[in-house]
């Protein structure tokens, strides 16, 4: 009888109560072709090693809690499937650029601030009475914010961005884009709230273009064109209240 | 199924808990990061490119300033401009400036949004227009350096 495939996964461990630093672990475990990097964590923790501690939730890409290091990229642990590796060896590791509270789960602390800083959700100045009926829209302005919206907050862009990596206190890529994802919405009202904290130097202007995070993000939102399209925002938004100071509000 | 451990040397800044609180260790770039992919190098030579740009920006001014003192000191910038290493300095700085013009202009279609009417302009057409605009000035440019400026010893415009 054929021997059953085999494949390694180099873990990265870190336990703070006993260890002063991280340290990677190796794990053999049998191979199946359908079976995705999050399978085989949940092997190992079930049959290998129960101590080996990781988030994961939905495991169809919708939740964004098992962002990982996979051989070097960030990516979805759920939606990368061994068999883009086998027979190599998939060395995993967190989330690049993130505390490690312990293996491979990683402190959010910081991006939930940076979250909250940008007002993530429809601001009015005033309510229209129910009696007036809903807030309709077009297609063209559902277009204008639509791509933004799809941003699971899996933080592989943040992972992915070296600006994010040399500069912690960069607002970063997914709380620009859904910054930008309701300022677009027409049935907003607080951009120039938002405005104030994009236009700080630790915002927009830190984002020195790498594109990266564009490249990273599995649900197809382009944080760098976000980013690149509110810079431009705020410049003309300069010029104006120098050109015509009496617009300004 | 088997196991084992070896120490990893990719996270810096280890430091201490706060009681009752989780290891505040935070992996840090590792040096040559930008290695990693071809997009990081692109980006890591795109902002390289502005030193290269910086150091011949000033380096023109200056021998403009210089050519101000006459015929002998204009002689003598020409002369300069034909060191070999001030050439290699021109072809280096031309590389990276159109490096640098390439990547700039490939941003056109995605940070403008251009529309005509109520249509908006695919992505792709911005960017393609911005591009025609770069080589019809260049173009301009190419022709007014060759058929501009006087010719030489008669003070006649050509």
């Amino acid at each position: 009888m054929a021997s059953e495939p085999t494949i390694t996964l180099s873990v990265a461990r870190y336990r703070p109560d006993t260890e002063a630093a991280p340290s990677r672990q190796s794990y053999t475990i049998p191979y199946r072709e359908d079976m995705v990097v999050l399978d085989a964590l949940n092997y190992v923790k079930s049959y290998v090693d129960g101590s080996l501690s990781f988030r994961w939730s939905c495991r169809m890409g919708i939740c964004g809690s098992c962002g990982m290091t996979v051989n070097g990229a960030p990516t979805l642990t759920c939606a990368s499937f061994l068999r883009d590796f086998y027979p190599r060896d998939v060395v995993v590791e967190p989330l690049a650029n993130f505390p490690i509270i312990r293996d491979l789960v990683i402190d959010l602390s910081d991006f939930m601030h940076k979250l909250s800083m940008v007002q993530p959700w429809i601001i009015r100045e005033y309510e229209k009475p129910i009696s007036e009926g809903e807030y309709l829209q077009t297609p063209a302005q559902v277009d204008e914010y639509h791509q933004y919206s799809a941003c699971i907050n899996c933080m592989l862009c943040y992972a992915a961005c070296p600006v994010y990596g040399m500069e912690p206190a960069f607002l970063g890529p997914a709380a620009i884009a859904l910054a930008r994802r309701y300022s677009s919405d027409s049935r907003d009202q607080g951009s120039r709230a938002r405005l104030r904290v994009l236009s700080a130097s630790d915002a927009i202007w830190n984002c020195t273009f790498v594109g990266e995070c564009s490249v990273a993000c599995p649900k197809g939102v382009d944080p760098a064109k976000a980013i690149q399209q509110t810079k431009l925002d705020t410049t003309m938004d300069w010029y104006k209240k120098l050109l015509l100071p009496w617009t300004r509000r | 199924m088997s196991h084992t451990q070896t120490t990893v040397s990719w996270v810096r800044n280890v430091a201490t808990a706060p009681a009752g609180y989780h290891s505040a260790t935070r992996p840090g770039l590792p040096w040559g990061w930008w290695r990693a992919n071809h997009r990081y190098t692109i980006y890591m030579l795109r902002e390289l490119s502005s030193l290269f740009i910086a150091l011949w920006s000033v380096r023109f001014v200056m021998q403009l300033d210089r050519m101000r003192s006459g015929k002998n000191a204009y002689e003598a910038v020409v002369a300069a401009q034909r060191h070999p290493l001030s050439v290699l300095l021109n072809l280096v700085t031309l590389l990276f400036a159109i490096l640098h013009s390439v990547t700039f202009l490939q941003l056109a279609g995605t940070v403008q949004t251009v529309r005509l009417g109520a249509r908006r302009l695919p992505a792709e057409h911005v960017t393609a227009g911005a591009f025609a605009g770069w080589a019809a000035a260049s173009l301009m440019l190419l022709v007014t350096l060759l058929c501009g400026g006087r010719k030489e010893g008669t003070g006649q415009t050509r």
